[in-house]
Protein backbone atom coordinates (compact mmCIF):
# COMPACT_ATOMS: atom_id res chain seq x y z
CA UNK A 1 0.00 0.00 0.00
CA UNK A 2 1.01 3.22 -0.60
CA UNK A 3 2.47 6.10 1.92
CA UNK A 4 0.43 8.71 0.28
CA UNK A 5 -3.60 8.95 0.13
CA UNK A 6 -5.51 11.47 -1.95
CA UNK A 7 -8.81 12.16 -0.72
CA UNK A 8 -11.60 14.84 -1.52
CA UNK A 9 -12.85 15.17 2.04
CA UNK A 10 -10.99 17.05 4.50
CA UNK A 11 -8.06 16.00 6.63
CA UNK A 12 -7.32 14.67 9.60
CA UNK A 13 -3.61 15.03 10.80
CA UNK A 14 -4.28 13.03 14.09
CA UNK A 15 -5.01 9.95 11.95
CA UNK A 16 -2.01 10.52 9.75
CA UNK A 17 -0.27 10.60 12.62
CA UNK A 18 -1.74 7.50 13.73
CA UNK A 19 -0.30 5.73 10.51
CA UNK A 20 3.60 6.56 11.33
CA UNK A 21 3.37 6.16 15.21
CA UNK A 22 5.26 3.46 16.63
CA UNK A 23 6.78 2.33 20.22
CA UNK A 24 10.58 2.99 18.87
CA UNK A 25 9.65 6.43 18.10
CA UNK A 26 10.49 9.56 19.99
CA UNK A 27 9.20 12.57 17.96
CA UNK A 28 6.72 12.95 15.29
CA UNK A 29 6.88 15.68 13.17
CA UNK A 30 3.61 16.95 11.25
CA UNK A 31 3.32 19.37 8.41
CA UNK A 32 -0.01 20.82 7.58
CA UNK A 33 -0.10 22.75 4.33
CA UNK A 34 -2.79 25.29 4.24
CA UNK A 35 -4.24 27.44 1.67
CA UNK A 36 -4.21 30.85 2.25
CA UNK A 37 -5.61 34.23 1.28
CA UNK A 38 -3.60 35.49 -1.07
CA UNK A 39 -4.20 39.25 -2.17
CA UNK A 40 -3.30 39.69 -6.23
CA UNK A 41 -4.29 43.13 -6.57
CA UNK A 42 -8.27 43.51 -5.53
CA UNK A 43 -9.29 40.38 -5.72
CA UNK A 44 -8.96 37.75 -2.59
CA UNK A 45 -8.23 33.52 -3.51
CA UNK A 46 -11.22 32.19 -1.60
CA UNK A 47 -10.39 28.84 -2.74
CA UNK A 48 -7.24 26.29 -4.42
CA UNK A 49 -9.13 23.55 -6.55
CA UNK A 50 -6.64 20.42 -6.95
CA UNK A 51 -5.61 17.96 -9.66
CA UNK A 52 -4.22 14.98 -9.21
CA UNK A 53 -2.83 11.97 -11.71
CA UNK A 54 -3.91 9.22 -9.22
CA UNK A 55 -1.94 6.57 -11.29
CA UNK A 56 1.37 8.43 -10.80
CA UNK A 57 1.06 10.39 -7.44
CA UNK A 58 0.99 6.97 -5.40
CA UNK A 59 3.91 5.84 -7.23
CA UNK A 60 6.07 8.76 -7.14
CA UNK A 61 5.00 9.86 -3.40
CA UNK A 62 6.76 5.69 -3.14
CA UNK A 63 9.88 6.93 -4.71
CA UNK A 64 10.15 10.12 -2.46
CA UNK A 65 9.71 7.65 0.33
CA UNK A 66 12.36 5.45 -0.52
CA UNK A 67 14.79 8.07 -0.91
CA UNK A 68 13.98 9.66 2.36
CA UNK A 69 14.40 6.18 4.28
CA UNK A 70 18.29 5.97 2.49
CA UNK A 71 19.55 9.07 3.74
CA UNK A 72 16.95 8.64 7.52
CA UNK A 73 16.44 4.69 7.35
CA UNK A 74 14.45 4.78 10.68
CA UNK A 75 12.08 7.58 9.70
CA UNK A 76 8.23 6.66 9.10
CA UNK A 77 6.73 8.57 6.44
CA UNK A 78 2.88 9.01 5.75
CA UNK A 79 1.33 11.60 3.91
CA UNK A 80 -2.60 12.37 2.78
CA UNK A 81 -3.33 14.92 0.17
CA UNK A 82 -6.80 16.41 -0.74
CA UNK A 83 -8.19 16.98 -4.44
CA UNK A 84 -10.88 18.79 -5.92
CA UNK A 85 -11.94 22.39 -3.56
CA UNK A 86 -10.08 23.58 -1.18
CA UNK A 87 -11.19 26.56 1.18
CA UNK A 88 -8.95 29.11 2.69
CA UNK A 89 -7.45 27.76 6.04
CA UNK A 90 -8.57 24.33 5.30
CA UNK A 91 -5.26 21.85 4.99
CA UNK A 92 -4.58 20.72 1.34
CA UNK A 93 -1.87 18.60 2.75
CA UNK A 94 -0.89 16.81 5.77
CA UNK A 95 2.75 14.75 6.30
CA UNK A 96 3.80 12.80 9.13
CA UNK A 97 6.92 11.81 10.35
CA UNK A 98 8.12 9.41 13.04
CA UNK A 99 11.71 8.63 14.28
CA UNK A 100 13.53 7.57 17.08
CA UNK A 101 14.55 11.22 17.22
CA UNK A 102 13.51 15.13 16.69
CA UNK A 103 16.24 15.87 14.52
CA UNK A 104 16.04 13.11 11.86
CA UNK A 105 12.09 13.29 12.32
CA UNK A 106 12.08 17.33 11.62
CA UNK A 107 14.95 17.09 8.67
CA UNK A 108 12.64 14.19 6.93
CA UNK A 109 9.08 16.15 7.13
CA UNK A 110 11.32 19.05 5.04
CA UNK A 111 12.81 16.83 2.67
CA UNK A 112 9.86 14.82 2.21
CA UNK A 113 7.71 18.33 1.33
CA UNK A 114 10.24 20.16 -0.53
CA UNK A 115 10.10 16.55 -2.75
CA UNK A 116 6.47 16.95 -3.01
CA UNK A 117 6.25 20.27 -4.27
CA UNK A 118 8.96 19.47 -6.84
CA UNK A 119 7.50 15.80 -8.09
CA UNK A 120 4.16 14.78 -6.90
CA UNK A 121 1.62 14.85 -10.10
CA UNK A 122 -0.66 17.55 -8.86
CA UNK A 123 -1.85 20.78 -9.97
CA UNK A 124 -4.19 23.57 -8.63
CA UNK A 125 -5.73 26.74 -9.56
CA UNK A 126 -6.53 29.15 -7.74
CA UNK A 127 -10.02 30.65 -7.59
CA UNK A 128 -10.16 34.62 -6.54
CA UNK A 129 -13.72 36.39 -5.31
CA UNK A 130 -14.35 37.89 -8.72
CA UNK A 131 -14.91 34.23 -9.63
CA UNK A 132 -11.58 34.10 -11.52
CA UNK A 133 -9.42 31.09 -11.66
CA UNK A 134 -5.67 30.54 -13.01
CA UNK A 135 -3.15 27.63 -12.71
CA UNK A 136 -0.56 28.00 -10.25
CA UNK A 137 2.71 26.89 -10.33
CA UNK A 138 5.00 26.28 -7.30
CA UNK A 139 8.97 27.43 -7.15
CA UNK A 140 10.18 24.33 -6.79
CA UNK A 141 8.91 22.87 -9.51
CA UNK A 142 12.09 23.12 -12.29
CA UNK A 143 12.56 21.17 -15.21
CA UNK A 144 15.92 20.63 -16.50
CA UNK A 145 15.82 22.43 -19.90
CA UNK B 1 3.23 2.38 -33.13
CA UNK B 2 0.51 3.43 -30.66
CA UNK B 3 1.43 5.18 -27.50
CA UNK B 4 -1.00 6.86 -24.95
CA UNK B 5 -0.64 10.27 -23.79
CA UNK B 6 -1.99 11.73 -20.52
CA UNK B 7 -3.03 15.40 -20.65
CA UNK B 8 -3.33 17.50 -16.96
CA UNK B 9 -3.91 21.26 -15.68
CA UNK B 10 -3.55 24.05 -18.73
CA UNK B 11 -2.46 21.39 -20.99
CA UNK B 12 -5.78 19.68 -20.86
CA UNK B 13 -7.51 22.78 -21.48
CA UNK B 14 -5.40 23.55 -24.29
CA UNK B 15 -5.49 20.46 -25.95
CA UNK B 16 -9.03 19.72 -25.26
CA UNK B 17 -8.99 16.22 -23.83
CA UNK B 18 -8.02 14.17 -21.18
CA UNK B 19 -6.32 11.25 -23.09
CA UNK B 20 -5.48 10.24 -26.17
CA UNK B 21 -3.92 7.17 -28.56
CA UNK B 22 -1.05 8.42 -31.28
CA UNK B 23 0.56 6.56 -33.74
CA UNK B 24 4.11 7.60 -34.12
CA UNK B 25 7.28 6.34 -35.77
CA UNK B 26 9.61 4.36 -34.36
CA UNK B 27 13.10 6.58 -32.54
CA UNK B 28 10.80 9.31 -31.54
CA UNK B 29 12.04 10.82 -28.25
CA UNK B 30 9.04 11.80 -25.44
CA UNK B 31 10.26 15.90 -26.41
CA UNK B 32 9.56 15.16 -29.86
CA UNK B 33 5.88 14.04 -29.13
CA UNK B 34 6.15 16.98 -27.29
CA UNK B 35 7.03 19.35 -29.83
CA UNK B 36 4.68 17.92 -32.57
CA UNK B 37 1.78 18.24 -30.32
CA UNK B 38 2.31 21.56 -28.61
CA UNK B 39 4.86 23.58 -31.63
CA UNK B 40 7.10 26.45 -29.89
CA UNK B 41 5.43 28.71 -32.31
CA UNK B 42 3.37 30.47 -32.23
CA UNK B 43 1.90 29.90 -28.35
CA UNK B 44 4.90 28.87 -26.89
CA UNK B 45 3.75 25.69 -24.29
CA UNK B 46 5.03 25.95 -20.39
CA UNK B 47 7.90 23.98 -19.23
CA UNK B 48 6.94 20.29 -18.72
CA UNK B 49 8.29 17.57 -17.26
CA UNK B 50 7.78 13.81 -19.04
CA UNK B 51 6.89 11.20 -17.64
CA UNK B 52 6.88 7.65 -19.60
CA UNK B 53 5.11 4.96 -17.59
CA UNK B 54 4.35 6.67 -14.17
CA UNK B 55 8.08 7.30 -14.10
CA UNK B 56 10.05 11.35 -14.58
CA UNK B 57 12.03 10.11 -18.00
CA UNK B 58 14.68 12.65 -19.49
CA UNK B 59 13.42 14.74 -22.29
CA UNK B 60 15.79 12.81 -24.84
CA UNK B 61 14.09 9.46 -23.91
CA UNK B 62 12.92 7.39 -26.70
CA UNK B 63 9.22 6.48 -26.97
CA UNK B 64 8.47 2.60 -26.65
CA UNK B 65 5.38 0.98 -27.75
CA UNK B 66 2.06 0.89 -26.22
CA UNK B 67 3.69 3.73 -23.24
CA UNK B 68 1.94 5.89 -21.05
CA UNK B 69 3.38 9.02 -21.44
CA UNK B 70 2.61 12.27 -19.51
CA UNK B 71 3.46 15.76 -19.99
CA UNK B 72 3.57 17.37 -16.69
CA UNK B 73 2.60 21.29 -16.51
CA UNK B 74 3.99 23.13 -13.80
CA UNK B 75 3.17 21.65 -10.95
CA UNK B 76 1.26 23.11 -7.42
CA UNK B 77 0.75 19.78 -5.06
CA UNK B 78 1.58 20.28 -1.19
Amino acid sequence: MSHLHLQADPLDPRAVEARVAAPGCGAVVTFIGTVRDDAKGTERVVALEYEAWPQMAGPEFDRIAAELAREWPEARVAAVHRTGRVAVGEASIVISVAAPHRVEAFAACRACIDAVKARLPVWKREIRSDGGTSWVANAEFAPED
Amino acid sequence: MNVTIHYFALLRERRGREVEDVDVEEGLTVRDLFDRIFPPEPDPPPPVLFVMDEEYVSPSTPLRPGARVGFIPPLGGG
